[in-house]
């Protein structure tokens, strides 16, 4: 005890306390940007991140000998050359036949109608030997992501079905998808499969997702893409068997969508551009095309999606079929669900990555630093002395609420009747309101405790978002830590100032313009769109953690940058004291 | 506290060793356990099994082998060659066949049922198939494969059996003398800490890898997709293959055998609690079962055959014990039976006796437990009623 | 104010029941149940075995021609020397009394002495008489007291004398690697093993039923046995590798033969099981020519140690033979002289001369040797129990000690009676021992009694701190905040009198 007393004494000696709370604002900046630059400039650097490493013994990843080669080649032609033939007919008609083939050599199949009327149709190839309790998916698309026809991952899909009827070693249920798209149609198909269909397989473990678009024999490259709906990423185990088994088989992996060229950069700055390209399509997950692990996110279904890239190249399309079944061969391994590697990490590179303790810091400096800018604006000032239940708290908490029921009415109405343009265009008018509302006046203590709990409110949510799904919460931070600089319009040039900060943290102008900068899919009001539809289609919350979350702290904020007009404050205590001495 | 016991069972174990060093055996038996479960560790199994292979091979009847399977991969979905179980990639010996038995299965592979099988502690149901009935003439072999770590054995995933265990186990047998001399042959990581504790005399020990280092497996079968066998087993079995029943190799040719070259981790070998010298001890006294089978040529039995086929009664002075036993039969059948029912009505009584002081004492117990709980419950109720009042 | 009083009171209770009611049935709940044996009784019974036994077995004297009234007194006096002479593990003696009317010839020890031209003595072979023959030089040097004496002693109970008073441990001195350890109940299984497949069948059942069922009568007081018979086919123990080599002789047989298809003690419940194996090679194997066949029979028998007896025949059997008793009795009569040497009763130098004198030795060498191994089991059993403080002792354990305690008493009453022989005493104690012997074994092996290394002092306090730690701590300061509040309102009570004074 003696010893905390020293350093009580120690410290008030000091003044240290009156000189934290005096600097608190710039302790936020320098915790965000301790954030910002721990992702951006720490991470990358040599010695942060780690190897991969298979960390459930029981995967295996290619110890079994691949045999899906010459001889399939041929049959692999011949469905390839019939869904060719089947590419004019319309999906009814194009499933029934595919259904026939695969009913053929023992698929039971089925075919799912959703909502808007498309048809996917999906068998299951039960284990002859195994206990048919779960079950790995494999499934491709008619359409891919880009829209392009997915000729070749459809012919490989049926062929591999083929191939493995013929292998008596696997424990677990197959189940094969031919859904129309990758996006709403396969979300759709697998929210049914664990709700409402007749026909399932067990528990799914795992999904594979097969796009190869195009007649071609050849292709150059692989793209791993693992990112899912809502921050959720398939357990690095599984990213980790897939990139091993590709570089196995001699090809090259790319991840997030790094082009070819820069596949063989191993320095800082590729490290660094995978890493936040990885956050980047974890943040606007949904929004962005969809290739179809995405809607396997929810059910913790371990999916990634294969998509050969390139047109000649020294690998052919049997090549690429080694790659499912050898992962089908790895999952089909194990007796448990994967547990045993990270469920929340970023990929520098295919073989590099950081876990959780690593990154994480990142997000909670942001997230402090908004914290310290609320109590920067709690202390602060002179009006710091107000006591818990004083009038100033109460209004402030109500107006919070009322920002949050103005949020969430734009959140539900912009998501039934899409008109995004005229929510960017009344934001950029709400930014300018210090200028325009120049004469009406609130009072000062307001304005302090509206920002107070504006900060806080939005620490809180990044706070809980951080684990769950950190991209975006990193992203929420960076792109709202503007509106911490916001000090009360009291001079012009702060209002202008004011404008400015308000403007770039806006989350629709802010968002709209980051989609231009940095994102070549989600340009300007695509990005809304995408958004929305994600919401309705996938059930991805972005767009409504983005209007309930950030939103109302920016409502608040624009409203405390009105001007204000000081008061002073009477101090309840003081009156105690003096009221207790003329007693005694 | 343990180590006076350890040096006063030591004290008296060493004083009876001159009175059991009895260098030879009348029968062999094996005790051959795979500790753990999952496709992953098909080589375990595959280890096992190849012992198992060897000792019969060598003769030892199924009924003097127990072996103890965590877990069936011959049959496990995953095996692309169902019903058979490899230990070399070019598959040329299935080790699962069909004279093949497995006397603990699956989740009956614990510690619990290792520890009483090797101190014979059962209740009265056990099968004698299930048992280790040894005396003090038998050799036994015991080999133990699985998972482990310094002085621990991992058993299905869930449970250990420390060093300490096993040591006790084998003092237990001792003490019973239901052992001549015991074999013990282990393949871990870290396995020669496992017989570091053992202080029971006659017990010769071999461990695959010392402390802090790993034990590693062959090859792999590409078509199976696992690992096939152990380095330290594979070692053994080539050695083995040499061997026949009438081979006059030792247990110090095998331990030479070992190098590091071969199994890339240190072999240890214990013989300080071992009388005999292992280059003077050949590998069928372990592995193998042979008898030591005597002609009988005394033709008495011809004459006194002839002899009773000749008279037909019997003559008055027969000199073959089974004339002695006929005559005898003849005379004295009935009074036998009536004094062996009254043994019988005797031995009963004095049981029933037993029992019904037994079940008095037990009753007895309870009683004064009951007693107590409600002083209790009586005083905490008074408390309360003095508070009330208060 | 005023509810201190009752706070103190119903803190000091609490803290009553805490310690007086709640410690001490925690304690009894918690410890092992350890039944109290008698572990010094067991510790001097094992440090002197044989202190409470004193063997004596009674033996008539009669005489034939001349009427000698005190010969038994001297014979006795002169056995009393003669065992004096040798101090062996075990004091015995033999009680000498004169022959009266009442005794039973075929079940007690009769010494008759005969008038002859010589001095000598026989055993005759279907009786336990001892026949000493004396002539009339010998009454008159008076020399035969110490004849039959030693006659007695050294011939007809030999077997006591060399193992009670010769050898250093009666133990030991029973164990050879022919015989089986003695068990009261021993199995046979009589199975007949063709090489190949053809159908074969035997009059074995007949044949045992007139030759071997009275001799298992005639042991049965010492062993029972039990009996199954069986045809093996397509199996002739590996011998028919044997057959095509000129040079293989019966010293190959350890290596070659494989008994382990017949190896079923698994499927008898006795511990013990002997076998009888007759085997005829098959017919792609041909003639064994290690065996050599005499004008009497085909086949050569091997005694296999511990295990039981083979019968190998030369020729393989022709098509559909049924082996009739003319054929099976003498692999009988071989058999049963060869069993006695896996009993242990004879050895294969010396054949079963005596076999009611020799069987009777037996049992009682059977007796103290079950004496001896229970008390070395009690003894293992409290070494045992003493070595790990941590295991549990059931009741059922020490229900059986005083069980096998009670035994020993009661055999050691039977040997020790001078006066308490003849065939149903000693039957009787042979039962009574085998029976003290399973009780010993049951009480050490009983199921409970497993130690296993994984519950140390260490767990229980893991487990009981967070539970009685903190009930302990409240108790405890809650105890002592009574009491010393009660000091500050004293102290304040003060202080405010002061002031109003």
């Amino acid at each position: 005890m003696a010893l905390i007393e020293k350093l009580q004494r120690r410290i008030i000696d000091l003044g240290l306390l009156p000189r934290l709370i005096a600097s608190l604002p710039r302790l936020s900046l320098v915790c965000a940007m301790v954030g910002i630059c721990w992702l951006t400039v720490f991470i990358p650097m040599e010695g942060q991140y780690r190897r991969t490493y298979i960390s459930e013994n029981a995967l295996m990843p290619s110890q079994a000998y691949s045999y899906f080669r010459e001889t399939e080649w041929n049959i692999l032609r011949g469905y390839r050359t019939q869904v060719q033939l089947l590419q004019s007919v319309g999906p009814h008609q194009r499933n029934e036949e595919i259904s026939a083939w695969l009913q053929e050599f023992g698929v039971k199949t089925a075919t799912f109608v959703n909502e808007e009327g498309k048809e996917t149709l999906y068998g299951i190839l039960n284990a002859p030997r195994g206990d048919g309790t779960e079950a790995m998916v494999l499934a491709a698309p008619w359409f891919n992501g880009d829209d392009e026809a997915n000729i070749g991952g459809t012919a490989l899909t049926i062929s591999l079905a083929r191939f493995f009827n013929r292998w008596p070693v696997w424990s677990k249920n197959i189940i094969l998808v031919f859904s129309e798209d990758a996006n709403a149609t396969l979300r759709s198909w697998v929210e049914a499969y664990h709700t409402s269909l007749d026909l399932t397989g067990g528990s799914i473990e795992s999904a594979v997702v097969l796009d190869y678009p195009g007649a071609n024999d050849f292709f150059k490259y692989v793209e791993i893409y693992y990112a899912g709906l809502n921050g959720e990423l398939p357990n690095l185990d599984m990213v980790n068997i897939a990139v091993h088994i590709t570089e196995h088989e001699g090809m090259k992996v790319s991840l997030n969508g790094i082009p070819e060229e820069q596949l063989d950069q191993d320095d800082f700055y590729s490290k660094l551009k995978t890493l936040m390209r990885g956050v980047k399509f974890m943040a606007l997950a949904g929004a962005r095309k969809v290739y179809g692990n995405e809607a396997f996110s929810g059910w913790r279904i371990q999916s990634i999606t294969l998509r050969a890239r390139g047109e000649e190249g020294p690998f052919d399309i049997t090549t690429f079929g080694r790659i499912p079944e050898a992962i089908f061969r790895s999952v089909n391994n194990l007796l448990e669900k994967f547990h045993q590697s990270f469920f929340f990490y970023l990929l520098l590179a295919p073989r590099y990555f950081v876990s959780i303790a690593t990154y994480l810091p990142a997000a909670i400096a942001l997230s402090v630093s908004f914290t310290l800018a609320s109590l920067n604006n709690l202390l602060n000032n002179s009006y710091s002395s107000a006591s818990l239940l004083s009038l100033y708290n109460i209004w402030g908490l109500l107006a919070l609420s009322v920002a949050l029921a103005i949020s969430y009415i734009i959140a539900q109405l912009l998501a039934y009747a899409q008109h995004p343009q005229l929510l960017v265009l009344s934001s950029f008018v709400v930014s300018f309101i210090p200028i325009l509302l120049k004469n009406v006046k609130i009072m000062a203590p307001f304005a302090y405790r509206c920002r107070a709990f504006a900060y806080l409110y939005l620490s809180i949510i990044l706070t809980s978002l951080l684990v769950v799904n950190f991209a975006l919460a990193f992203s929420i931070g960076t792109l709202a830590f503007p509106m911490t600089l916001v000090k009360n319009s009291v001079t012009s040039k702060l209002r202008l100032k004011n404008c400015l900060l308000l403007l770039l943290s806006n989350p629709f102008i802010s968002i709209w313009i980051f989609g231009n900068l940095v994102d070549d899919q989600l340009g300007g009001i695509q990005m809304f769109y995408g958004f929305i539809s994600a919401w309705k289609n996938l059930g991805c919350w972005t767009w409504f953690i983005i209007c309930i979350g950030w939103l109302p702290a920016w409502l608040l904020v624009a409203y405390s940058s009105i001007a204000t007009s000081s008061i002073s404050i009477v101090d309840e205590s003081q009156i105690e004291a003096v009221k207790h001495k003329k007693t005694l | 506290m343990r180590i006076f016991w350890l040096i006063s069972v030591l004290g008296a174990v060493l004083s009876l060793r001159g009175v059991f060093a009895n260098d030879t055996h009348t029968n062999n038996w094996a005790v051959l356990v795979c500790t753990s479960r999952f496709w992953f560790n098909y080589r375990h199994m595959a280890n096992v099994l190849s012992m198992y292979r060897t000792v019969k091979r060598l003769g030892i009847p199924d009924s003097q082998i127990i072996l103890m399977l965590s877990d069936d991969v011959a049959c496990n979905s995953r095996n692309l060659f169902p019903g058979s179980v490899f230990n070399n990639a070019d598959r040329a010996i299935d080790l699962y066949g069909a004279s093949v038995e497995v006397d603990y299965k699956g989740y009956e592979v614990t510690v619990e049922n290792f520890i009483r099988l090797l101190t014979d502690r059962w209740s009265k149901d056990q099968p004698k198939s299930k048992r280790l009935l040894t005396d003090e003439n038998s050799n036994i072999f015991i080999y133990m494969t699985g998972h482990g770590g310094e002085d621990f054995l991992k058993f299905q995933d869930a449970e250990e059996i420390s060093s300490y265990d096993i040591a006790d186990a084998f003092a237990q047998m001792h003490e019973k003398k239901r052992y001549n001399e015991i074999f013990f042959m282990i393949d871990t990581c870290q396995a020669n800490t496992m017989y570091s504790k053992f202080y029971s005399p006659n017990v010769l020990a071999v461990g695959s890898s010392r402390l802090d280092e790993s034990s590693y497996s062959h090859h792999s079968d590409v078509e199976i997709g696992v690992a096939v066998i152990d380095r330290f087993t594979y070692y053994t079995l080539e050695f083995m293959e040499s061997i026949e029943k009438n081979s006059t190799l030792t247990l110090q040719d095998l331990f030479d055998s070992y190098t590091f070259d071969k199994v890339h981790s240190h072999v240890g070998v214990r013989t300080d609690l071992y009388e005999r010298d292992p280059s003077k001890v050949l590998v069928t006294d372990f592995f193998g079962s042979v008898q030591n089978i005597v002609l009988d040529d005394i033709d008495q039995a011809d004459n006194a055959y002839e002899d009773s086929q000749e008279s037909q009664e019997s003559s008055d002075l027969p000199d073959h014990i089974l004339q002695l036993a006929i005559e005898k039969s003849r005379d004295e059948v009935t009074s036998k039976k009536n004094e062996s029912k009254v043994h019988i009505r005797k031995a009963t009584l004095v049981d029933y006796e037993d029992s019904i002081a037994e079940m008095s004492k037990v009753s007895h117990h309870k009683m004064l437990l009951e007693v107590r709980v409600f002083l209790i419950f009586m005083g905490l109720l008074i408390v309360y009623y003095y508070s009330r009042k208060r | 104010m005023s509810t201190l009083g009752l706070r103190k009171a119903v803190a000091i209770w609490f803290f009553a029941v805490y310690v007086f009611v709640g410690v001490p049935l925690w304690y009894k709940l918690t410890t092992i149940y350890r039944a109290p044996l008698p572990i010094e009784h067991i510790r001097s019974m094992h440090e002197n075995p044989h202190t409470d036994l004193h063997l004596v077995i009674p033996v008539y004297v009669r005489s034939d021609t001349y009427n000698f009234p005190d010969v038994h007194d001297a014979i006795q006096v002169q056995v009393n020397e003669l065992l004096k002479s040798k101090k062996g593990p075990l004091t015995w003696s033999l009680q000498v009394l004169p022959f009266e009317s009442w005794v039973n010839e075929e079940s007690d020890y009769v010494v008759t002495l005969a008038l002859d031209n010589f001095i000598g003595y026989t055993i005759p072979y279907d009786s336990k008489e001892t026949i000493v023959f004396f002539n009339d030089e010998s009454v008159v040097a008076n020399d035969i007291p110490f004849f039959v004496a030693q006659t007695l002693i050294e011939h007809t109970f030999g077997l006591e004398w060399q193992h009670f008073s010769e050898s250093k441990d009666v133990i030991k001195e029973t164990n050879n690697n022919m015989a089986i350890s003695y068990t009261p109940n021993v199995h046979l299984s009589i199975s007949l093993l063709t090489g190949d497949g053809r159908p074969v069948a035997w009059d074995i059942v007949p044949t045992l039923e007139e030759y071997f069922t009275p001799l298992r009568r005639f042991i049965s007081p010492l062993v029972n046995f039990t009996v199954d018979t069986g045809i093996v086919y397509y199996n002739d123990l590996k011998l028919g590798s044997l057959s095509g080599s000129d040079t293989a002789s019966w010293q190959d047989l350890s290596h070659t033969v494989d008994l382990s298809e017949l190896s079923s003690m698994n499927y008898y419940s006795e511990r013990t099981v002997l076998n009888l194996a007759i085997v005829f090679p098959g017919h792609s194997a041909g003639n064994l020519s290690f065996i050599n066949s005499t004008s009497k029979h085909d086949w050569q028998s091997f005694l296999v140690p511990q295990w039981g007896v083979l019968v190998i025949n030369k020729s393989p059997l022709p098509d559909s033979t049924r082996l009739t008793k003319d054929y099976l009795t003498p692999i009988i009569y071989k058999f049963s002289r060869e069993l006695f040497q896996l009993l242990g009763l004879a050895t294969q130098a010396a054949d079963l001369s005596t076999p009611y004198v020799t069987i009777d030795s037996f049992k009682r060498l059977m007796i103290i040797r079950n004496l001896d191994e229970s008390t070395e089991t009690l003894w293992s059993l409290v070494k045992l129990v003493e070595q790990f403080p941590q295991m549990a002792v059931p009741e059922e354990v020490l229900v059986n000690v005083r069980k096998a305690l009670d035994l020993r008493l009661q055999v050691a009453e039977l040997i020790n009676d001078p006066f308490k022989g003849g065939d149903a005493v000693w039957n009787q104690a042979l039962l009574l021992s085998n029976e003290l012997f399973r009780v010993c074994e049951d009480a050490f092996f009983h199921k409970e009694m497993v130690q296993q290394n994984f519950f140390p002092q260490e767990h229980k306090i893991a487990v009981y701190l967070p539970l009685l730690g903190p009930l302990t701590v409240i108790m405890l300061s809650g105890l002592v905040n009574a009491f010393k509040r009660k000091q500050k309102e004293e102290s304040s009570a003060e202080k405010d009198q002061d002031v109003k004074e």
